[in-house]
């Protein structure tokens, strides 16, 4: 009982993180129509943000600006290289996406190097026992600040003007801009969102782990299978996604083998793309026909 | 005299394929008029080019006497210039409140105006308000055309340009639209460029009327000497016709 | 101008075998002007090329977004590791064992994989490059993250492949092979075909190719590539560990190749040369700028960061301005031929069917497409909606209705590019409704497409013989390796599409980018690619958007013309004095159904039709004095 307590609390630690990438997959995509590969990475540049403001800020200060530095690297992406290359194809955009993954990497290792950096939990003391499973203090921060910033975001998304008309960018972007709705400056809307969100979270969970510069990829990866499982388009379906995802994977990691997990995770993510592209939802997003 | 709108010697191409020729037509404050023609004359690249969803390069638009020629679309929905599109191209997966708010996104912050164009919409459009939390996808193709043109009032414009609002309704709805943009001319003054191919419909509708074949103007008038033109029959349903329309 | 001189062609193949002596005295003279060091980092060079060339063949060829190339990579390493350590096998044996077994499972996981598409793909690739880099890792029978050790050099007919310098020789020969090969599967049949799905899979399933089976074999060649990749540098550097064969491994591939261009497989050897370069240099410069510590990520930022530039303004790679300027030339050659149009003056097309209809009648066959009951349901929307058709051999059969009323739903549905919610399709009395586009193009049908479908990079002549796909056998190996049939093959269906340009009056074009033209030239284009198929049953839809007056003349004297030659043709289209000018047969379908079937003039004079067309008048209801309406 303790052990499948135990499971199911890091499960959902990991997966509030793995949630919180996938949301910044979804959101992009529903605007834009493209993966961005660099997501992973720009969470990571987020989450050393933080381990750099940590030197002089409070953590949970150092959190906002890891929020804030995704954000910004986000959005400085979508203007340096995604807007120019608008009308290339698919094929062109992704590539910049994952060469931009590769430049931030490449980037944090030069300022930071490639040892595993950590900073202060937000408050100070050791683990909490609920129903026989340990679960840190900062874990429930983590758990706690995600179910936060995914009700903001679903706030933002169904009451306000602007995220209305995100959405309807997203939905029919010639009508979004018949109606006098700019498409780029809701594209930076959308891609700070996604940043922030990411890195955020990444960094409210930089205290209980590590984070080094090469994260980024198997972040990325984690966070595209929850968004895949949320149909790439239900922000809810996304984060309960990320849950399974770190459910799957810290079950294995338990009771079967410690090593094959992350296998066995990315096995079922070729799996689910292949059998069911539209996740937990019933639409079919993945453009597959 | 000033009018709504003026749209003079406007040409335009897709890559290499001319569509529109030396195109002039001017709306009145007020007036009704038609642009009609077979599919393929360029009616909808006309339209989607003053409302600068299309890049305009030659001729020049001036709405209430201001050149639109540098303006971005949403610069010319702030003149007072708004497009209904073809398709309708509702926003399908929100509601049909939603749909109408998003009409009024330029002008969100001006509570007072929102609050009391919704209100002459859902006068207009009951069947509207009826339906107001449902998802506009969900509804009927007339109804999405209702919704469109109650999109397009939100954001107060004073001329509204409709591209084929009666493509694929049943006539009898296609009659009831009309008679719609009929009520709203007359009451709010709204000058209206209805684009159709329905051409009987259109003419019953309007002040007056242009002919568009192969991207020129080939003739114009008002609406009583277009209907007894018989240039327009041969337009549409080629050289050889010899029945008169019943 | 229309048929090649065989002088030519043997000039061809003398212009092959002098670049092949120049590959391989290149080769000879880098190696022996080359140290030690060099000659290694050549060598891995080559190794990078041959990685790059397997991407482009996915890729560039295909247009299919796959990044599993290191898997193949590492797969033929082990391989080959594997294999001659632990069973003692040659060398060469182990190479070709390892080779084909990525080869087969390739072929196996490529139909399921190849149902995806774009990111997805991507993103599924990706994960099979990580699941085979962690599986490596976790493995203590692979040697886990230590790697594993002790196979010997590459031993081939006695010769042992010891030194760097026959290394050196050996890759770039390999290379130059390989590349070779790609740029013959680049013109022939089987190269046709991967580029025709990149530019637009679905005219190239309707020209008949079988898109899901053309992909999972140019898959399988990547991968076979890619392992003999592998094995190469298994016996090279005698040591392999998983992280020479991860996913980031697999990112650069893509670079490089993108780098180097995608399009033509010189951009691969450009690209690794590039590449390699570039890593040099920065090894030289970066240490006194970040520290020893840094050389690596500092390398990647100034290779991600010149990729990130390259794709910004020059997306088709470097390997392409030599393209760029060639067709720069090409065009001042031909363009002023490109322009010439057929004279404007002469008789209407009325006029021109009055004369025609004067001519002994032609021949109207027996029923050769039949379809009944069809309806397509998108979701609520019923776009077609119970139509029956008849359409029979000789006949030009036009369908008009109003904008949305169903007609290209209509017309996909019989091509086999949609499938209907209910009803049957039959050619020639065997039941097609539920069959593919190219097996339905197998029984005869070609068609066009509304909004002209061409392929991107490909010429004229290249885009019309692609319609001839179903007329040739030779496959994706025959073309990397033409033997004489395949010569002879790939000659005739040459002269088919010249023909079949010629037909159209578009011989001058034959060397031009197809998708440069004009949307009338490009519309021809389509017709002739169709043509060359030899159909019995030719669809076209809206053939005469953008074409002038004199152009759609032409075409009508053609469709006349082919019909007289027996073949079934049904059209669609708006220009409605082109279609009562062409048309044995006129159905106005409006609604989703049938309105109207009847001659030209029958069609005409129906009030049902002018009011489908006009709309209805309401003289009655007069709309000034309406009240306001409760909608």
């Amino acid at each position: 009982m303790s052990s499948v307590m135990q499971v199911v609390l890091s499960a959902l630690a990991l997966g509030a993180l793995y949630g919180s990438v996938g949301v910044g997959f979804v959101i992009v995509y529903r605007m834009s129509g493209m993966v961005n590969f660099a997501q992973g990475n720009i969470a990571v540049a987020g989450g050393f943000g933080a381990v750099a403001a940590s030197k002089f800020l409070p953590p949970l200060l150092a959190v906002l600006a890891g929020a804030l530095v995704a954000a910004a690297v986000s959005v400085l992406m979508y203007f340096l290289t995604i807007r120019p290359l608008r009308g290339q194809g698919l094929l062109t955009q992704t590539i910049v996406t994952l060469a931009v993954g590769t430049v931030i990497q490449s980037v944090l290792q030069l300022v930071f190097g490639t040892a595993p950096h950590q900073f202060d939990p937000i408050t100070a003391g050791h683990s909490i026992n609920v129903l026989g499973g340990h679960i840190p203090i900062e874990s429930i921060w983590l758990i706690g600040l995600s179910v936060v910033a995914y009700l903001a975001l679903a706030y933002f998304f169904d009451r306000t003007m602007i995220g209305k008309a995100l959405t309807a960018c997203a939905v029919n972007r010639y009508a979004a801009g018949v109606v006098g709705i700019s498409f780029g400056a809701m594209a930076a809307v959308a891609f700070a969102l996604a940043g922030a969100m990411a890195g955020g979270i990444e960094s409210v969970q930089v205290p209980t782990s590590f984070i080094s510069a090469g994260d980024g990829l198997v972040l990325g990866l984690n966070g595209f299978i929850a968004a895949t499982l949320g149909g790439f388009n239900k922000l809810g379906a996304t984060m309960t996604g990320g849950f399974l995802v770190a459910l799957v994977a810290q079950a294995f990691s338990r009771y079967v083998s410690a090593g094959q997990a992350t296998t066995v995770v990315f096995i079922a993510l070729v799996l689910l793309l292949v059998l069911r592209p539209e996740g937990l939802t019933r639409k079919v997003a993945a453009d597959r026909v | 005299m000033n009018a709504a709108l003026d749209v003079s010697h406007v040409s335009f191409s897709y890559g290499r394929a001319q569509v529109l020729d030396d195109v002039s037509f001017r709306v009145g404050a007020g007036e009704i008029i038609t642009i009609i023609g077979p599919n393929g004359a360029g009616k909808s690249t006309l339209l989607n080019v003053v409302a600068r969803s299309h890049r305009l390069r030659t001729g020049e638009v001036t709405v209430h006497g201001s050149r639109t020629n540098g303006m971005n679309q949403r610069a010319v929905v702030r003149l007072g210039c708004v497009l209904v599109p073809e398709g309708r191209q509702v926003f399908s997966t929100q509601s049909v409140h939603d749909n109408l708010l998003l009409g009024g996104y330029i002008r969100r912050h001006d509570a007072e105006h929102i609050h009391k164009t919704l209100a002459v919409v859902y006068d207009h459009f009951p069947r509207l308000l009826e339906r107001r939390d449902q998802l506009a996808g969900t509804l009927s193709g007339g109804e999405q055309q209702m919704l469109a043109i109650g999109r397009a009032l939100m954001s107060g414009p004073s001329v509204m340009l409709l591209d084929e609002p009666s493509l694929g309704l049943a006539p009898q709805m296609t009659e009831r639209i009309m008679r719609i943009l009929g009520g709203l001319r007359r009451e709010t003054g709204l000058s209206i460029v209805l684009v159709e191919q329905n051409a009987r419909a259109a003419l019953d509708l309007a002040d007056r009327g242009y002919l568009l074949s192969g991207g020129r103007v080939v003739l114009e008038g008002s609406s009583a000497d277009l209907k007894q033109d018989r240039t327009i029959q041969q337009v549409y349903l080629g050289g050889t016709a010899s029945a008169p329309a019943s | 101008m229309s048929k090649v001189p065989p002088a030519l062609l043997r000039n061809r193949a003398g212009q092959g075998s002098l670049g092949i002596l120049v590959w391989v005295v290149l080769v000879v003279v880098f190696a022996l002007g080359f140290d030690d060091y060099y000659a290694g980092v050549g060598s891995s060079t080559a190794l990078l090329a041959m990685l790059g060339l397997s991407m482009v063949l996915v890729i560039g060829y295909a247009g299919q977004f796959s990044l599993a190339v290191a898997a193949f990579y590492g797969a033929g390493a082990y391989g080959s590791m594997l294999l001659t350590t632990k069973t003692g096998l040659w060398g060469l044996l182990a190479l070709v064992i390892a080779a084909v077994v990525s080869g087969a499972v390739a072929f196996a996981i490529a139909r399921p994989l190849f149902r995806l598409r774009g990111h997805f793909l991507a993103m599924a690739t990706l994960a099979i490059g990580e699941i085979f880099y962690l599986t490596v890792n976790n493995s203590t029978s692979l040697g886990a993250s230590s790697g594993l050790g002790g196979i010997q050099s590459l031993k081939v007919l006695g010769y042992t492949f010891a030194t760097t310098r026959s290394q050196f020789v050996l890759d770039w020969l390999v290379v130059g092979a390989l590349l070779w090969g790609a740029l013959q599967m680049r013109r022939g049949r089987g190269g046709r075909a991967l580029r025709a799905i990149r530019g637009h899979e679905a005219a190239a399933q309707a020209a008949g190719i079988n898109v899901p089976m053309a992909k999972s074999q140019v898959f399988t060649v990547a991968a076979v590539v890619s392992s003999l990749a592998g094995s190469l540098y298994a016996h090279q550097v005698m040591y392999v560990d998983p992280p020479t064969f991860g996913v980031d491994v697999s990112i650069q591939i893509l670079m490089l190749a993108v780098v180097g261009g995608m399009q033509t497989p010189w951009g691969a050897v450009v690209g690794a040369v590039v590449l390699e370069v570039l890593q040099l240099t920065t090894q030289k410069v970066l240490p006194g700028l970040f520290g020893d510590a840094g050389v690596g990520a500092g390398q990647q930022l100034i290779v991600g960061l010149i990729l990130v530039a390259i794709l910004v303004l020059r997306p088709n790679g470097l390997a392409d301005v030599g393209r760029l300027i060639r067709s720069l030339l090409d065009r001042r050659t031909t363009s002023a031929a490109a322009v010439r149009e057929i004279d404007a003056d002469g008789d209407d097309m009325t006029t021109l069917r009055r004369k025609e209809d004067a001519l002994p009648p032609k021949q109207i066959g027996e029923t050769v497409l039949a379809a009944s009951g069809l309806v397509k349901r998108f979701g609520g929307v019923t776009a077609v909606d119970d139509v029956t058709l008849e359409l029979h051999a000789g006949e030009v059969l036009a369908v008009i209705g109003p904008n949305g009323a169903g007609k290209s739903t209509l017309v996909n549905l019989l091509s086999g590019n949609l499938v209907p919610t209910s009803g049957r399709i039959g050619i020639s009395g065997a039941d097609v409704t539920r069959l593919q586009a190219h097996q339905v193009a197998r029984r005869g049908l070609a068609r066009t497409f509304q909004t002209p479908s061409l392929f991107e990079g490909m010429s004229t002549l290249e885009t019309v013989a692609v319609g001839a796909h179903l007329t040739g056998r030779v496959g994706l190996l025959r073309s990397s390796l033409p033997t004489l049939g395949a010569v002879r093959e790939e000659r005739r269906i040459e002269q088919e599409a010249r023909d079949a340009l010629a037909r159209l009056g578009l011989e001058e074009l034959a060397g031009l980018d197809a998708k440069s033209l004009s949307l009338g030239q490009q519309k021809r284009i389509e017709v002739a690619r169709a043509l060359v198929a030899n159909p019995t049953i030719l669809l076209l839809d809206e053939p005469c958007a953008g074409l002038n007056k004199a152009e759609k003349r032409e075409l009508m004297l053609f469709l006349r013309a082919i019909a007289r030659e027996g073949v079934a043709v049904l059209l669609i289209e708006h220009d409605m004095e082109f279609v009562m000018a062409v048309a044995d047969r006129v159905q106005v379908i409006n609604f989703g159904a049938t309105l109207r079937v009847g001659t030209p003039a029958e069609v005409q004079a129906d009030p049902a039709v002018i009011d489908a067309y006009l709309g209805v008048a309401h003289d009655d209801a007069n709309t000034e004095d309406e009240k306001k309406v409760d909608a």
